[in-house]
This record gives structure tokens, C-alpha cells and sequence, in this order.
């Protein structure tokens, strides 16, 4: 039960830019729990996104080793799926909203119990009333929530998501934010979660772990103490919270300098 | 303006022109080569009475959309995979280049040749004239999409197939659709000029023999049949596309 769904040994992306070949990560050690909230932090360039593409499968270590539930992989595993910051080009416009969340599963189901599949993963994110929609018509919070219901009626085993709530309003967010943590309960999810929002990591995360420098590291990471249940007002004003947040932004503004 | 005084304004001009011409070639003999609309009307009516007319616009109508059909056959197909696949780039693309500048006209001789004065001369000139902006533009719908597109079907697992038909042949479509468009327009074109020297049949050759004839009225009635006909077929097209692809407005 306590082997690590994800573990990365010296792991090293080097990825082709104009001026050759370029060392994005280098030496990256981490194990991502069973059921855990990872949040990952860093200035831009510190590889963050580079990292959540070798573990959703999109590109693969140069040296040491990404492995999932123990094993290599050069496309994404099964199980795994990522969210993209940009719901704008992955959903496809010309689906209604329940077709959106159909696409990852109408080739291995279908009938009823498909239709109760995207049921209950519409539900996940309240766009039950939305179901006859196009894209288009949604605001972006609700596009985002789409995104993630589409990701949800895999019932993966791990979510990727790489700054999801970026584009989005700080009410949608804050909302988005304790749906994605209710989700989690509901579903037993392992979720790695990128952000470059200091609030968000330390309110999200079970454990934030931050990168830093060019080529990206991991400089050091932090358990916040807080409860599992969390609220958006109380939990933020927790001696705890504020004192992780402190110590995080302190680390952050020092791997900076 | 209401709708109708509209559609009455669009008229004005060419009833004005056919009127004046009606009266210039009456009025002046230097004109009186000219068959007068009049006697042109009477072409189009006793060519559409005896049948001709209307078995000729079929026969064109009929080659034009089997060229059409093959276009899209193997335009689409092939542009799709161009899109897709670089190593096929590489090696058809010099071809490519070579074959397309060729006018479809100087393709007529050779493929009389091989084919004879036939319904096979005037398909052949026609789809190698009609088929490469479906070509292009099913290539360059491809090339155009977003890398996300693509992510998105391989982190949701879904298979190849499912993967082109579900996500990259629907994100492409709408350009695939401009190529369709233009290719049948073409086909409309070559198939009378296909019929002109290499098919003795259709409005093409019902031009063609109408003025050796010296037949002046009903040379102007088989234009005016083309010209009819490609407006028909053109509105034709549209109005299937809007019926039959409704789903296209959402995604464009």
C-alpha cells in the first residue's frame, strides 16, 4: 500500500531548443504517495510543466529512470491523465458537453452504462444542467470543470494537472479549488498539481514540493498541518497555514536570489 | 429595404443589359452577327422541348460529380496522410510539385490517346485538374492543429482509429471543407472543357458543335445552360452542407 505510485531516480530532461540541446531538469529525486496532493512550485523555467509531461508520459527521462507503479513508460499509462491549463484546445467544440466527457470512454463502454458514467462524472463537477451544451456557450470556469470531468469519467487512478485554475477568476478558483479536494475524497485520486500560486499550493497540497533554478532541481520541500477537510476562510486563517505559507514564500524568494 | 425591392433591384442590371442588347442588334446592322435574347430564348426552349438541352446538362452534371467523387476519394485520403506522416512528405512532395502546374488542357491529347474520344478521357482530365486544392487544404487542415489536440487523445487512451475519426478528421474539417468546395467548382469547369475536345458529349460538345453548325442562337442557349447549371450545382452544394453537417456551425 505504501509503494509510491510515481518515483523518479536522478531523473534528466534535456529537450531540443534553437541553441541545441537544452537541460531542463536535472537530478530530480521524488515519489509521489498513493492517494496524495502534490503540489509542485517554481519561478517560470524551473521546469514544472517539463516534469508533469514525464510523468503524464509525454516525454521521456534522458537519464535515471521516471517509473509508474514500479514500471518505465514512453506514452501515457494507463491510469494516469492529464489536465491542460488551456481547456480552449482540449475540448473539442464541435461535441456537446456530454460528449466531451464520452470521448475517453465510448470505445470501451457504451448503452447505459455509459450514460451513467458521464452522469457521475458530471456530478463531480456540477455541469449536470450543462450536459446539452457546446463548449463554446460555457464561461472558462465551467469549461475547465468539463475538462476535468472528461479526465474524471476514466476513473484514473492519478490526475496531472498542469495549472488548471491559471486562466480563472480568484472566486472560480477558490471554488474550483475545494471541488477538486471534495473530488479527491470522493474518488481516492492521487493528484499532482502545478502552480505557481503560493496560496494555492500550500491550501491544495498534502505536501508542496518546490523547484528551483535552470536546470530545474528540487530545492526543498513542505508538509502543511492542516486538516483534510479544508475552508477557503478558516483553513486559511490557521496558524499553520499562515506559517507555511511564510515559510514557503521565504524558500521560494530564496531559490530566486 | 424590404427583401423584395431588393431581389427587383439585383435585376435591374442584367434586364437592362439584355434589353439593350436586344435593341443594339435590332437597330444596327454592324451587330446582326449577334443573335438578338429573343431568338436565343427560342434556341433555349426548343433545345430544352426535344430533350437535348436536359440530356446534355445531365451528362455533364453526372461526369462532373463522378470526377468529384473520386477527388474526394483520394484527395482527401492522400492530403490527410501528407499532413501526417513526414517521410510521405519527402517523397511525393517533388512529385507533387511537379505534376500540379500542368495545365489540365495539355493533359487532354495524351489521355486521348490512351483512352480515345471517351467518357474515360473527359473523368481523367477532370480529377487531375480538380484534386489538388483537396490535396492541400486536407494536408494543411492537419498541419494546422494544435499540439494540445493530439495530447489530449493520447492522455484519454484513445485508440488510432478513434483518434482519427473522433478528433483530427472532425478539428480538420472545416479546412478540408473550403478544398471540397473549391475542387467541385472545377470539376464543373474541366468536365465542359474536357467535353469540348476530348468527349463529344455533354454541354461542352453541344457548344462546340452548335457553332460549327454556324448556329448562333443556340451556341448563346448552350452558355447560358452552363452558366445555370453551375449556379445550380454550387447552391445545391451549400444547401447539403448546411443540412447534412449542422454540427459544423458550432465548431467554426
Amino acid at each position: 500500500m505504501n509503494s509510491p505510485v510515481f518515483s523518479c531516480e536522478r531523473a534528466e530532461v534535456r529537450l531540443a531548443s534553437a541553441i541545441g540541446d537544452k537541460t531542463i531538469l536535472q537530478g530530480i529525486d521524488l515519489q509521489v504517495g498513493r492517494q496524495e496532493f502534490l503540489c509542485l512550485v517554481g519561478g517560470s523555467g524551473t521546469g514544472k510543466t517539463t516534469l508533469l509531461r514525464a510523468l503524464g508520459g509525454f516525454c521521456a527521462p534522458t537519464s535515471g529512470a521516471v517509473l509508474y507503479e514500479g514500471k518505465a513508460f514512453r506514452s501515457p499509462p494507463e491510469g494516469v491523465v492529464t489536465v491542460f491549463q488551456d481547456y480552449g484546445n482540449a475540448l473539442l467544440p464541435w461535441r456537446t458537453v456530454r460528449a466531451n466527457v464520452a470521448l475517453g470512454i465510448e470505445e470501451k463502454i457504451s448503452g447505459a452504462e455509459l450514460d451513467r458514467r458521464i452522469d457521475t462524472a458530471l456530478a463531480l463537477v456540477g455541469l449536470q444542467k450543462a450536459e446539452r451544451e457546446y463548449p463554446a456557450k460555457l464561461s472558462g470556469g465551467m469549461q475547465q470543470r468539463l475538462q476535468i470531468a472528461r479526465a474524471l469519467a476514466l476513473q484514473p487512478k492519478v490526475l496531472l494537472m498542469d495549472e488548471p485554475f491559471g486562466a480563472l477568476d480568484a472566486m472560480t478558483k477558490a471554488k474550483l479549488q475545494d471541488e477538486l479536494r471534495n473530488i479527491q475524497a470522493s474518488t481516492g485520486a492521487t493528484i499532482v498539481f502545478i502552480t505557481h500560486d503560493v496560496d494555492e499550493a500550500v491550501y491544495l497540497g498534502d505536501r508542496v514540493v518546490l523547484l528551483a533554478g535552470s536546470p530545474g532541481t528540487i530545492a526543498s520541500e513542505i508538509r502543511p498541518p492542516l486538516p483534510a477537510r479544508r475552508d477557503q476562510i478558516s483553513t486559511k486563517e490557521m496558524p499553520e497555514y499562515l506559517h507555511a505559507r511564510h515559510e514557503l514564500l521565504e524558500r521560494l524568494h530564496g531559490a530566486a536570489r | 429595404m424590404t427583401g423584395h425591392s431588393r431581389r427587383a433591384r439585383q435585376w435591374l442590371l442584367p434586364v437592362a443589359l439584355l434589353g439593350a442588347w436586344q435593341l443594339a442588334v435590332m437597330v444596327n446592322d454592324g451587330f446582326n452577327v449577334l443573335p438578338t435574347p429573343t431568338e436565343i430564348g427560342r434556341a433555349l426552349t426548343e433545345s430544352l422541348i426535344d430533350g437535348r438541352l436536359v440530356a446534355d446538362a445531365a451528362h455533364t452534371f453526372a461526369a462532373a460529380l463522378a470526377s468529384w467523387a473520386i477527388c474526394l476519394l483520394i484527395g482527401i485520403p492522400l492530403g490527410m496522410a501528407l499532413g501526417t506522416f513526414s517521410t510521405l512528405r519527402t517523397m511525393l512532395s517533388l512529385f507533387i510539385e511537379l505534376l500540379r502546374p500542368l495545365p489540365a488542357v495539355a493533359l487532354i491529347p495524351p489521355a486521348v490517346l490512351v483512352f480515345g474520344f471517351s467518357w474515360k478521357t473527359e473523368i481523367t482530365v477532370t480529377v487531375f485538374a480538380s484534386i489538388w486544392p483537396l490535396i492541400s487544404s486536407s494536408r494543411a487542415g492537419i498541419e494546422g492543429l494544435h499540439a494540445r489536440i493530439f495530447e489530449t487523445a493520447a492522455t484519454l487512451h484513445l485508440s488510432k482509429w478513434h483518434t482519427l475519426r473522433s478528433v483530427v478528421t472532425p478539428a480538420a474539417f472545416s479546412q478540408i471543407l473550403v478544398g471540397a468546395r473549391l475542387s467541385f467548382s472545377l470539376c464543373l469547369v474541366v468536365s465542359v472543357v474536357a467535353e469540348m475536345v476530348g468527349n463529344p458529349a455533354g454541354l461542352g460538345w453541344g457548344l462546340v458543335s452548335a457553332q460549327e453548325a454556324m448556329r448562333a442562337s443556340e451556341t448563346f442557349a448552350y452558355l447560358f445552360a452552363i452558366g445555370v447549371l453551375g449556379v445550380c450545382a454550387n447552391f445545391a452544394l451549400g444547401f447539403a452542407v448546411r443540412r447534412l453537417l449542422p454540427g459544423l456551425a458550432q465548431a467554426s
